[in-house]
């Protein structure tokens, strides 16, 4: 490896301003380079969603009685028909279905994606623009919870959960508590 | 470098030496100069290309034919764990099947007999790999990753769930298609 200069190394005479870099070592380095990343690469960009299912069965002792003022966490609960969302039973408001091509019932009536809308769904589709107003708006009642349930009917695509734990992480809840209904 | 009075130059190529070169007549010289500058190009660019989509997890996830994983923008990056895979025939656990998908689409027991008593046995192996002795109460640190294709009913997802959590798992990793810039700078990135 090294930089040729002709006309260098003698005596006297002009020295060449063209300067030959000698690029065989670079190309040898890039190609093994190269045929290693190729030979490790990922084309699928797979990732996971980390759930912590369950409940402590040794929770930390704490000597402070429970605060009755102590919101629960909200509860999401995705049907064939729509989602119901809401703290307590009492509490819970429903999210009606969307036929394609309409527009959410959110604030501003965002215009709704068509990845929201399933063969299931039968021409109609889950109104995710609504539920994201939703639940932002029921953080505001306590803004460092951390914790939300989704409870997901038989019957419903498991992508229709993935897809509410990600608005949910997105919005700020780490740790999602997923559940069933009873059969 | 002296200071030259201006004044005629000879002209930059002789013509003899033009007859004598690539495009006249002449002796052509053996040595041919190949433009390496492209290529060298190219090489850098296919190497910041390959750089970039490098993972340096090293996590590899096979997945079944015709499975489509669910999108997701707020993902973790791969890890190691048992693999339960749910296609539309069988309840596969490390990529052997353990029981049927279509007789769980039906109202029924919540646990599946098989695939508990396989995972129990996970977890027994691991604690005696990393010579641990659980104490009473303590939760299993596994981690175990569901993968299922998009439209997979909840009902079959609800037994493997429940069976996992009945053997002792209870860190769950869903396995998803990542998108969005968290995806790209291979997970970790989640809202947390």
């Amino acid at each position: 490896m090294g930089v040729s200069l002709p006309g260098g190394g003698g005596k006297g005479g002009r020295k060449g301003l063209n300067v030959n870099v000698n690029l065989v070592p670079f190309i040898d380095l890039l190609s093994a380079l190269i045929s290693f990343l190729i030979m490790t690469a990922v084309w699928n960009q797979t990732n996971l969603i980390e759930v912590e299912q369950g409940v402590n069965p040794n929770p930390p002792e704490s000597d402070k009685p429970p605060d009755p003022d102590d919101k629960p966490p909200i509860g999401i609960e995705i049907q064939k028909d729509g989602i119901l969302i809401g703290r307590t039973l009492p509490e819970r408001v429903q999210i009606p279905l969307v036929a394609k091509g309409a527009t959410s019932a959110a604030t501003g009536n965002p215009a709704l994606d068509e990845k929201f809308c399933t063969e299931a769904l039968q021409g109609q589709c889950y109104d995710y623009p609504k539920l994201e107003e939703l639940i932002v708006e029921k953080r505001k009642e306590k803004p460092d919870e951390e914790m939300i349930i989704i409870m997901t009917d038989d019957g419903v695509w498991y992508q229709e959960m993935i897809r509410t734990m990600d608005l949910t992480r997105k919005l700020g809840y780490p740790k999602t508590l997923l559940s069933g209904t009873p059969e | 470098m002296p200071i030259e009075k201006p004044g005629r130059r000879k002209a930059l190529t002789p013509i003899g030496k033009l007859r004598s070169g690539s495009f006249g007549g002449g002796h052509k010289s053996g040595f041919v100069d190949l433009n390496l500058t492209p290529m060298v190009d190219m090489f850098t660019i296919l190497v910041v290309f390959l750089l970039i989509n490098f993972s340096s997890t090293g996590e590899i996830l096979f997945m079944a034919k015709d499975m489509k994983l669910p999108e997701a923008e707020q993902v973790d990056e791969m890890n190691i764990g048992p693999v339960i895979t749910i296609t539309p025939e069988h309840i596969l656990l490390v990529g052997k099947p353990v029981a049927e998908t279509a007789p769980l689409l039906e109202i029924g027991n919540q646990e599946i007999p098989v695939l508990k008593e396989k995972l129990e046995k996970l977890v027994e192996q691991h604690n005696r790999l990393s010579r641990k002795t659980p104490k009473p109460g303590e939760p299993f640190e596994g981690k175990l990753i569901i993968q299922a294709d998009v439209k997979q009913d909840f009902r079959v997802l609800k037994k493997v769930i429940y069976t996992a959590n009945a053997a002792g798992w209870f860190h769950l990793n869903f396995a998803v298609t990542g998108i969005g810039e968290a995806a790209e700078g291979g997970g970790g990135e989640a809202a947390h």
